[in-house]
């Protein structure tokens, strides 16, 4: 039996969290204890919920390398023609939902599709898209949607925290613990050698897309839910819809190397939320909120990306310095090297 | 003797395979070559039928020469970007952060020549930062470059949130004249190309692009080439955000918002690899920025209502980037 | 290569074959963008909506014994999806089919993209007139190209360098404003009128609408001129105001009023979702919208206002003015005219308001805009459009028209 290394998972676990943890105490002390409280704790996480959902979604692809850039549109046009739907046929909450996940799994189907034939970067395709699925809903409801309070009760407690688990099971069980999710690790690793081993990764990369659709789905019902009242936008604005989303995941990445990816996403968009509200509490600017944000995530990833360096530069020393031995040891005795 | 007969055999007809690959792979590169412009004067042709020749009057000549050129520009210095397989996010944050500064120093009555001066100076400031990033800490250059677009964007709005920047635009005029921006296009058109086909300067950036590892061994000092790459980019951003101050006079939070995926359409319509490498051609990204500003032109002039006009540019930018983009055999696709 | 060949062309008919099917519902006559009677709202919205068509067939026309030259009027804004767009639009088609003129819609952009594309709708061709929210110079320098006159919408530039510009070119007459510094001043008294003293405030990114800015503006010389009033947090995003409303409420428990630049449906989902439609917190903010009614009964929310369209009728009125026989209302257009927003502090007032403003019929028809006419009306002047703006009220619009509009 494969034997668990405790100090290992202890030490992981203890890194997972303490960006959490120190922005918490950080923000706790700047806002002389406004943020230290169950009800911040609380809304914070309530508000953090979608983000994590898109950033589950995303993460689906950006395992395989690519990076969706109209997971904004495609939640907004879901949430236009799910809700509008919903109204039509009278099905209410479950209509929302019904219709907002067909939506998202007809739009993710299309643009894995055109991926797989066009064979261009997925951040090219997306974007053509993004236009695509931003205008798309004007031509239809061109004054967008607007729900009663009666079909937004999925966006409050305790339905969206259920949502939640839910969806936190699917991604668990989709990443981990089925071939699907192995093969995705497997090609964002290296495409060529899973090629070779068998896997085809023009099938997976779709399911990605159609499988990444439904967690965008999920995320568009909570979205229309939680707003009431959704709006066409233009020119890319759909964008700001999975921003959150899209930082978390960065971060996501960076904790993915101590604990699994579906708690690593929970952490990092918590985080990222976390980081967003403390700074309201304590009176910045959002201008300010933005760059810091952004500096955050420079500082993880230089970080990450340079983890290990120093032993790297200490074995090229040693290194270095018993080639010099050897080298004088050859001079001295005199010997040729043939 | 049979050996040798064999052999002359394998070779003619090894011969004749190689012509017979040869032929064909000439034949795909001048097809992605020709296709851009094929879908230029494709839609060239459309919008004067459907504009009734409007599209091709005097005066929307002009209007497509001034629209079309900050676009051009910067794809002039994206191109040695994208040559090595990079790419920047931040340009629309520079720019706006650049026209900024550029409009503050000629409304506290500094000369025009200095307000220029610092105005492509910050651009090339911000290429620098990113790439200075990615190269220096070894983060990706996405990452750099979304850290130096929400540094220069929380600049420009913390400074616009005070009220407007606002030029004398009459003043002015002059550096919104068609003859003027022409003869800047013709002149980084001309140094651009050279730059890029026959010099080190662009055959390095795309051998980088085409084999990191193997330009590497060959001897480029790859770092000094990239960053010198997003200098250029930079220089050509601090041009295009000279001249955007002066078409539209005036600098508020939103400026430059936008141009960065704009530029990444720009690139992809013209057929430019997105990963670089030797297929990377200059002229594939000033056509890809003319297409979309003829695309944006055409829509409006032709009368289409705004919902229709940008489900229109996101379908016909898919199908051209299906028929122009380049696919080398053996690229994995991400 | 002749496989390649024949799947470029393939290719390209697919391309021709959509492109014209699209041609079918986009030629320029027939164009979405004109003449268009789309209501702004869905049903949910239905009190709150100017039904666009009941206007003009149930007012008399004001053609009628005469036939009145056509002309072609633009009308820009940033876009029509929303409750203020589409009340822009109902408005101005509803003037121009009443006066014989053809109404184009188009959304400006920002920055470069405003001025390529006011360029290329001018040269599409045969605008007469232009009304714009929001401008600046460098698009005054291209409409004076093209020899198109300018009117100003619910909004006037407040930079110098910016009013000197646009003032300077002989086909620019003026512009129409809202008193949007006014409604935020008067959006922080309501609150501090009922008791509120510990205040957060929602706004819009800073740059992005000068009429939001000016709001801003006004918000904060109120809180400097009443220093018991405390700001507990502001926030400005880009529409994102209803994700402050949590983050407010669990940062600052004291909270005893809200204000917002722009109330929405949103917002008001937001606030209930937060527990705080119980009257413990107080809101004020501008732009009605269909829950509103609800905020005002529970004695939630003790101020609104709105109206903003019929700011956009009297602009083309001015430029009507112009167009028809060269009048020029506004002799000084470095001064805007300004008008008030329709206050709203009661349900009673709401209910008034969305009987008289936001249904049958716009808040001026198509005969008391004759009064605004010279061509109709000789004596009108430049005081007379003063006064008709001190006369916009609730009160003025029901006096008017409350014989006109069934219960």
């Amino acid at each position: 039996m494969k034997k668990r290394n405790w100090k290992r998972i202890i030490i992981n676990t203890i890194i997972s969290l303490i960006i959490p943890v120190g922005m918490f105490l950080i923000f706790a002390v700047l806002s002389k204890g406004r943020t230290a409280t169950v009800k911040m704790f609380v809304t914070t996480f309530r508000q953090s919920i979608i983000p994590i959902i898109i950033c589950w979604g995303l993460m689906l692809n950006m395992s395989v390398g690519m990076m969706n850039f109209s997971a904004g549109a495609m939640m907004l046009c879901a949430g236009i023609l799910g809700g509008n739907l919903a109204q039509m046929t009278g099905t209410g909450i479950p209509g929302v939902l019904v219709f907002c996940l067909l939506v998202t799994l007809v739009e993710g189907a299309i643009t894995g599709f055109l991926y797989n034939k066009m064979r261009v970067p997925c951040m090219v395709l997306t974007i053509g898209m993004m236009m695509i699925w931003e205008s798309f809903p004007k031509l239809i409801f061109s004054s967008g949607v607007n729900l009663p309070s009666s079909m937004t009760l999925l966006a409050r407690s305790p339905y969206c925290f259920i949502l939640l688990g839910v969806m936190f099971v699917v991604f668990h069980m989709l990443y981990n613990k089925t071939a699907f999710g192995h093969n995705l690790r497997a090609i964002g690793n290296n495409q060529a050698i899973a090629n070779s081993v068998g896997l085809d990764s023009d099938k997976i990369k779709f399911a990605s897309f159609v499988f990444g659709a439904i967690f965008l789905g999920i995320a568009a019902t909570l979205y229309v839910s939680e707003r009431g009242e959704l709006r066409n936008v233009q020119f890319m604005a759909s964008m700001t819809i999975m921003m959150d989303g899209f930082m978390g995941m960065f971060l996501a990445l960076f904790l993915s190397k101590y604990c699994n990816m579906s708690v690593a996403v929970i952490i990092g968009s918590f985080s990222m939320k976390m980081l967003s509200n403390g700074f309201v509490a304590i009176g910045l600017s959002a201008r300010t909120r933005d760059i810091m944000q952004g500096l955050l995530l420079l500082v993880l990833l230089t970080i990450s990306a340079n983890a290990g360096v120093f032993e790297r530069i200490k074995t090229n020393k040693a290194f270095a310095k018993s080639a010099d031995d050897e080298y004088r040891k050859i001079q001295q005795t005199g010997k040729s090297i043939q | 003797m049979d050996n040798s007969a064999a052999i002359t055999r394998e070779s003619e007809e090894n011969q004749r395979i190689q012509q017979d690959l040869d032929r064909k792979a000439k034949s795909k590169n001048l097809l992605n070559i020709i296709i851009p412009y094929i879908g230029l004067g494709f839609l060239f042709v459309f919008f004067i039928i459907v504009t009734q020749g409007k599209f091709i009057s005097t005066i929307n000549i002009e209007n497509l020469i001034t629209q079309s050129f900050s676009l051009t520009i910067i794809a002039i210095g994206a191109s040695f970007v994208y040559a090595h397989g990079g790419t920047d996010f931040s340009i629309g944050a520079t720019c706006g952060c650049a026209q900024l500064v550029c409009g503050l120093l000629i409304v506290s009555g500094y000369p025009l020549w200095i307000a220029i001066a610092a105005c492509i100076l910050v651009t090339i400031l911000g290429a620098s930062a990113t790439a200075g990033i990615a190269l220096g800490l070894g983060v990706p250059v996405f990452i750099g470059s979304m850290c130096v677009r929400t540094t220069f964007n929380g600049i420009l709005q913390y400074v616009a949130e005070s009220g407007e920047v606002v030029i004398d635009y009459k003043q002015y005029m002059f550096m919104n004249s068609t003859y003027l921006k022409v003869i800047i296009l013709v002149v980084f058109l001309a140094v651009g190309y050279y730059l890029f086909n026959y010099t080190v300067f662009g055959k390095y950036n795309k051998a980088i692009g085409g084999n990191p590892v193997t330009a590497v061994q060959a001897g480029v000092k790859h770092k000094k080439l990239i960053f010198a790459a997003y200098v250029a980019l930079g220089l050509c951003v601090g041009v295009a955000a000279v001249f955007t101050l002066f078409r539209t006079g005036k600098v508020t939070g939103t400026t430059g918002s936008g141009v960065e995926f704009n530029m990444m359409m720009a690139i992809a319509l013209g057929g430019f690899p997105m990963r670089g490498g030797e297929r990377s051609r200059l002229s594939a990204a000033i056509v890809g920025a003319v297409t979309i500003t003829v695309l944006a032109n055409g829509l409006q002039l032709w009368g289409l209502d705004p919902a229709t006009i940008n489900c229109v540019k996101g379908v016909l930018f898919v199908l051209i980037v299906a028929l122009s983009y380049d696919r080398s055999d053996g690229k994995l696709i991400s | 290569m002749l496989k390649k060949m024949k799947k470029c062309m393939a290719f390209l008919l697919i391309l021709c074959m959509a492109v014209t099917a699209t041609a079918c519902g986009g030629n320029t006559d027939n164009s979405a963008a004109v003449n268009e009677n789309t209501a702004s709202s869905t049903d949910a919205n239905k009190n709150t909506d100017t039904d666009t068509n009941t206007g003009s067939e149930t007012d008399e026309n004001a053609a009628s014994g005469e036939e009145l030259p056509r002309f072609k009027i633009l009308f820009a804004y940033q876009q029509y999806e929303d409750k203020l767009g589409g009340e822009f639009k109902s408005a101005i088609q509803y003037l121009c089919d009443a006066y014989n003129c053809e109404a184009v819609f188009y959304e400006s952009g920002s920055g470069d993209t405003a001025v390529g594309n006011l360029e290329s709708v001018l040269t599409a061709g045969d605008i007469d007139g232009l009304i714009s929210v929001g401008f600046d110079t460098a698009r005054m320098e291209v409409a004076s190209k093209y020899n198109v006159p300018v009117v100003l919408a619910c909004g006037f530039p407040s930079v110098e360098a910016e009013v000197s510009g646009i003032t300077s070119y002989d086909l620019f007459l003026g512009g129409v404003t809202d008193s949007d510094y006014r409604a935020g001043y008067r959006a922080m008294e309501s609150l501090y009128e009922a008791g509120c003293r510990q205040v957060t405030y929602s706004g819009l990114s800073a740059g992005f609408a000068k009429s939001h800015d000016d709001r801003t503006k006004g918000v904060m010389d109120f809180l400097e001129a009443n220093p018991d009033m405390i700001l507990l947090a502001d926030s400005y995003t880009m529409g994102k105001a209803s994700e402050d409303i949590p983050t407010f409420n669990a940062s600052f428990p004291e909270i005893e009023g809200m204000a917002f630049t722009s109330m929405s449906d949103a917002l008001y989902n937001a606030i209930e979702s937060e527990d705080l439609a119980d009257g413990s917190v107080k809101i004020a903010g501008v732009d009605i919208s269909s829950k509103t009614g609800e905020f005002f009964e529970r004695g939630i929310q003790v101020w609104g206002c709105g109206g903003q369209y019929g700011t956009a009728m009297v602009s083309w009125a001015i430029l009507y003015n112009y167009l028809i026989d060269g009048t020029r209302i506004i002799s000084d257009t470095t001064t805007p005219i300004e008008r008030d927003y329709l206050e709203i502090t009661t349900y009673e007032e709401f209910e008034d308001f969305v009987k008289y403003v936001g249904v049958s019929l716009p808040v001026y028809d198509a005969e008391e805009i004759k009064e605004l006419i010279h061509y109709f009306n000789p004596d009108i002047t430049y005081e007379g459009y003063l006064s008709h703006a001190e006369n916009y009220t609730l009160q003025d619009i029901i006096e008017r028209h409350g014989d006109k509009i069934n219960d």
